[in-house]
Parts: C-alpha cells; structure tokens; sequence
C-alpha cells in the first residue's frame, strides 16, 4: 500500500498508517463483501474511496488475499456472465467468512481501545 | 484502440510465466479489472494507449503477483499436507469450542417442552382409546409444541460455533428454525386432521400448504448455503481427496480393479445360483455376503494400498 499521488517513502506517518491498514487487507475486504457479492475492481475502488483516495491496496496484495480467503472457505469465487469485455471473477462472502469478520471486529475494537489507552490517548492530546 | 493495447500489455507482463491452470485463471481475472480501470482512466480524461500503460503499470511486478497469488499451495497446486492438519484429532483439539450455557439451558428447555408436546397425544392413544374424548383436545392441542421446539433446537444448533465450523449468522439461523418449526408444524397439523380426527380433507386444507411453505423455505436456505467448514476441515478435505483419486492417478490399478471386480461378482453369482438351487436360497445369501465382502476389501485395498509407483519393487521369482 503507498499514497496514491507521492511515494511511498514522503513520511513515517503514511508508513505507519499503510502498515496497519494492509495488517487488516483480510478482514477489510470481508467488510466491503458484506453488503453485496462484488469482483476485484470495485473492492479496490471501494477501498480507495474509503480511504479518500489517499491511499490503495496495492493490486498485487488484494490478489493474495483473495486467494488466501478462497482457500480458507471464507469466500466463494464465480465468474460473471459478462457477454463483451473480460469476464469478472466475483466474490461472495461466506458464512464462515461472516463469521470471522465479526470475530475481527470485535478484536479490533477491544485492541482499538487497550492501544488508545496505551498511547495515553484520551485528554492528553 | 484501447482494449487491443490492453490486451496485448498484458500477454508481455504475462510473458515467459508458466502456464498453468492457476495463473490462466488469475489473468483472466486481471483482463477484465484492467479494462476496468483503464475505462475509469479513459472517463477522467486520460488517452487510452497512455490509460493502457497506467493501468498495467499499476499492478507492478507481475511475475512477483503471481507469485504471490498462486503460491500458497492453492487448491489446483499439489500441496504438502501440513502437520497441523495431519491430524484431525489434533486439529479438532485445537478448535475447541466451549458449549455455552445458554445453548444448554435452551436445549434443556425444547426437549422438554417436545416431551410435554408428544407425550399427552401418545399417552391419551395408548391408555384410553376410545373413552379419552374428554383429554382429547387439549392433548392434541399440545402437539403443536413440538415445532416451536424443533425450530429452536435447528436454529440455536446452527447458530452455535462447533470445532469443525463456524455459527451461522443470527437471521439466517433464525430463518432455518423458523423454516422447519413450519415444516414440522404442517406435518402435525396434517396428521392430527388426517388421522386422529378422521377428517382427510382438513388434512388438506391445513397441513399441506403448511408442509409445502416450510419445505421451500427450507430449500431457499439449502441451495442458498454458503460455506461454514473452518479452514483445518476444508484442508483435511483436500487431503483426503487426494488419497482418493488414486484411480485417476494410476489407471493400471483401476484396470486390475476393475478385472477383480468382474471375476469377484461372476464367481458370487454362480455361487449364489449353485447353492440356491441345490441347499435352498435362504443359504444362497452366503455367497452374496461373501462376494461383498471380498469386494470391500478389494475395494480398500486397491484405494490405500501400497502405491504401485512405490519405493520398493517386489519381483516375483519366475517358476
């Protein structure tokens, strides 16, 4: 993952945040199937515009995790039935990948909290 | 043209790549999310032989992505069973799940109210036949407790996280138990009016519509299933079809099996012909019991028997 318009070396603070978002590529891409069964060019474009635009997933990375979360049954890949153009490889979340997702978040927001209040975050800023 | 551009960028990235089933996939998957972004380039103003190049140049290394992609010992890759897996006992333990001890009250809870639901009627046809008019009603009313209580055991059992698989989302859970306390619902409403009351045609009216809206929900949810297994179960899978497509591997084997089928079922039915009509076909079953059994273990022995390609080569000493 880098900055979409600097390289990636402008900063520690982009490193940084790049790092954790790519820590959760996984869970992330869970979270953008939930809603509906989508292929790979709107789960990147979903997280691109989440983000603002200020950072992508780089393709190469989204590619694996696909793969890795085929493999582990928490998503289910099917081609499209696109008659022009290429096809599209779709992706819809499974209920073991339901389950995981809710798994992942309920262990982000508990780590979420102990690193607030690790960093000494509340009233101190 | 943008596409042709695409196109032919892509078989250079792709170039000098193996070709495999896995990374054949992968491309195509990657053609149609290039024409993508290039459409999105070309739309924001970019010219397309420029878009082309953006796009290809986006996705980086290709040989490192493919890499990446397809060398996790994927499903189409031949994978080495990992240890963690080897051993399902094991991996089980590993995944264990506490039983929660709401789940065991509820539990508790249905099975005794399907009791209270089943036992009355039975009871009501059993002791008192015929002089029963009186607690025929109420017992007969109580039946309709049962699929409530079946719905919350299917729903509350598929809801629960097990060590082979995850829970099921709540609302889907809820729709299985919901589906099957209609389903068995109909079939008491069918029952009682059909058979107890002596009134088929309520039976009908009542039970059927009951029993045909259960049984396509309950069909909706199957067809609709999605994966549940956890990951050590659906890699233990995979394992055990490897082991199983041995006859795929070496047609010699299914060729020698299929001669020993062939001798080991005409020996049996001439046997089985033989003895019936000279001892009496009640003993003719022996045969047949027999071939069956020589059948299995042929059968076994031909699946996870020692390979033919094997390390050690057993020469038979020529008479």
């Amino acid at each position: 993952m880098q900055r979409a318009s600097e390289p990636a070396s402008a900063g520690g603070a982009d490193a940084f945040a790049a790092d954790l978002l790519r820590g959760h590529t996984d869970t992330i891409v869970l979270g953008v199937l939930r809603a509906r069964d989508r292929y790979g060019f709107e789960i990147y474009k979903a997280i691109r515009d989440a983000t603002g635009g200020d950072y992508e997933i780089k393709e190469a990375t989204l590619y694996a995790a696909y793969r890795r979360l085929v493999k582990d049954g928490l998503v289910e890949a099917y081609w499209g039935d696109e008659s022009q153009g290429g096809r599209r490889k779709y992706y819809r979340i499974t209920d073991a990948g339901r389950a995981v997702y809710r798994r992942n978040v309920d262990a982000w927001v508990v780590t979420r909290s102990t690193i607030d209040s690790l960093l000494d975050l509340k009233g101190s800023r | 043209m943008t596409n042709i551009s695409v196109h032919r960028l892509l078989d250079d990235a792709f170039a000098g790549i193996a070709v495999t089933p896995d990374v054949q996939d992968l491309k195509e998957e990657i053609r149609a999310n290039l024409l993508d972004r290039v459409a999105e380039l070309t739309a924001a103003g970019v010219a397309p032989d420029d878009a082309a190049q953006r796009a290809v140049d986006e996705l980086g290394d290709v040989r490192a992505l493919v890499t990446d992609a397809t060398a996790d010992g994927g499903t189409l890759a031949p994978a080495t069973p990992t240890a963690a897996v080897s051993n399902a006992a094991a991996a089980a333990a590993g995944q264990r799940v506490p039983v929660q001890r709401r789940y065991m009250l509820g539990m508790i809870a249905a099975v005794v109210v399907l009791l209270l639901a089943v036992l009355p009627i039975v009871s009501v046809i059993a002791l008192l036949a015929g002089e029963a008019d009186a607690l025929y009603l109420p017992a007969a009313a109580a039946l309709f407790l049962a699929g409530p209580a079946v719905g919350w055991i299917v729903g509350a059992s598929l809801e629960r996280e097990t060590p082979a698989r995850y829970g099921m989302p709540r609302r889907r859970a809820l729709a299985y138990g919901a589906a099957t306390a209609v389903l068995v619902t109909g079939v008491v409403a069918g029952v009682e009016a059909g058979l107890l009351i002596g009134r088929p045609f309520s039976a009908l009216a009542v039970g059927v519509p009951l029993l045909v809206a259960g049984g396509a929900w309950l069909a909706y949810l199957l067809a609709t299933q999605t994966n549940r297994r956890k990951p050590w179960l659906l890699e233990l899978e995979r394992e055990h079809a490897r082991a199983a497509d041995r006859f795929e591997r070496e047609p010699e084997t299914a060729a020698r099996f299929g001669i020993y089928t062939v001798v080991i079922w005409g020996v049996t039915a001439a046997a089985f012909l033989a003895v019936g009509s000279t001892v009496g076909w009640l003993w003719a079953l022996l045969p047949v019991l027999l071939g069956v059994a020589t059948f299995m273990l042929v059968l076994a022995r031909m699946l996870f028997g020692r390979p033919v390609h094997g390390g050690e080569q057993r020469v038979r000493p020529v008479p």
